[in-house]
């Protein structure tokens, strides 16, 4: 069933770590500076953050997870639940939650797992572990999300490398009786699984010679248009909540004509959605904690606030998520 | 039909720089970005989704449009 509601569950707080390296899409190779220019406008993408060889996304994510346990001062012996959002993990096996488990210092008693997802991922996970927590009373969980996909695309390919950048984030969640419920509406179409797919060095073709992401940027698009608004409206329907009680809606960090289109469809101002597309690209299932940490820190650490958090694309999965804030920690973005 | 057929070829002329296609009514001539910016477009007037491979078989402007009427209708 794709709409659902979770009660007993708050976000306690987020945060979010980048690369300090970037990179301008003005300095793109093979392109005159008018196509720069057409596709700086038309994707909204400048700049991009770049992991050095050193940095994976669980080390971002690492970052992240440790700023925001000290900031919120939790127990990590209290931390019942660990679910690592990924597609770039730092090796096949074992997944990045493990890892993540040993390096927090966190209790063996921890569940902890992976999830292979990618834009829609950030939406994806929280409903898992809300729903983990909520329904087995488990105290607190962290929900880790990140990617390097900068490490799985061809420097050669200017249908990906404008795009993509790398950034990892955390988000503490609590069980709570006195919080609102979360809402969810998560959807699937494995028939276009291919439109983003790195096909190589799985278990299906092990090779892993040119194992780099390809995405077909149009079906994306298509996609986008046709189905991103209608999911969003079909769970304020559900919710029976207006447009205009939303404080913020907060779209996966996809493409700006893209996220135009769906904010016009959704009938929504622009000032009520904030975009890291400038600024810091596509960095996969990170966007939307990464928007919400750079654009809405002020409002989301001090006031009550609605969102709407979107994710699409990748699988094809897409999903939205209605979400309550009540002042939660949000430290200062990080960068290293 | 004409004065609608013109409306649409006066709404892609609009769109396409002329420094990317010499000949804005052949879709062939088209950049990736141009068309992303054209689907976009017929969506936001027509409420209709075209998808890469119907407009790649479309060859002018005047047959893309005769493929959004006819999804339209």
């Amino acid at each position: 069933m794709a709409l659902f509601s979770i009660s007993n569950t708050r976000i306690a707080g987020i945060s979010a770590a980048l690369p300090k390296q970037t990179v301008s899409n003005r300095d793109l190779k093979g392109l005159s500076a008018q196509e720069i220019d057409l596709l700086i406008t038309t994707t909204g993408i400048e700049n991009r953050r770049l992991a050095d060889d050193s940095t994976c996304a669980s080390d971002l994510c690492l970052a992240a997870g440790e700023m925001l346990l000290n900031e919120l001062n939790w127990n990590k012996a209290e931390i019942d639940v660990l679910i690592f959002v990924t597609q770039t993990p730092d090796f096949q096996v074992p997944g990045n939650s493990m890892l993540l488990q040993q390096k927090l210092g966190l209790s063996t008693s921890c569940i902890a797992f992976d999830i292979n997802q990618g834009c829609a991922g950030y939406v994806y996970g929280l409903s898992v572990i809300s729903s983990m927590m909520s329904s087995s009373g488990m105290k607190k969980g962290l929900l880790l999300v990140g990617d390097t996909i900068t490490k799985i695309i061809d420097k050669e390919d200017n249908s990906t490398t404008p795009i993509f950048s790398d950034a990892g984030s955390a988000t503490a969640i609590e069980f709570s009786n006195e919080v609102n419920p979360m809402h969810f509406n998560l959807q699937t179409d494995g028939t276009k699984h291919d439109a983003i797919t790195v096909a190589k060095g799985g278990a299906r073709t092990p090779s892993k010679e040119d194992a780099y992401m390809t995405m077909h940027g149009h079906d994306i698009f298509a996609f986008g248009l046709k189905e991103v608004a209608p999911n969003i409206h079909a769970l304020l329907d559900f919710c029976k909540t207006d447009k205009d009680r939303i404080d913020y809606f907060v779209f996966h960090q996809a493409n700006l004509l893209l996220n135009e289109s769906i904010r016009k469809k959704v009938g929504v101002d622009p000032e009520k959605v904030p975009t890291t597309l400038a600024k810091f690209g596509n960095t996969s299932c990170a966007t939307i904690p990464i928007t919400m940490v750079s654009e809405l820190a002020k409002h989301i650490k001090t006031e009550e606030t609605q969102l709407v958090l979107s994710g699409f694309g990748v699988g094809l999965s897409w999903g939205s998520a209605i979400v309550n804030l009540d002042g939660i920690v949000c430290p200062e973005l990080i960068e290293m | 039909m004409n004065k609608k057929y013109s409306e649409f070829n006066s709404l892609i002329k609009s769109l396409l720089d002329p420094k990317f296609t010499a000949n804005y009514e052949h879709v062939d001539t088209w950049t990736s970005m141009q068309t992303l910016i054209v689907v976009s477009a017929i969506d936001e007037h027509y409420d209709v989704v075209i998808a890469y491979e119907e407009l790649k078989a479309c060859s002018t402007v005047k047959e893309l449009y005769e493929l959004v009427v006819s999804k339209v209708d």
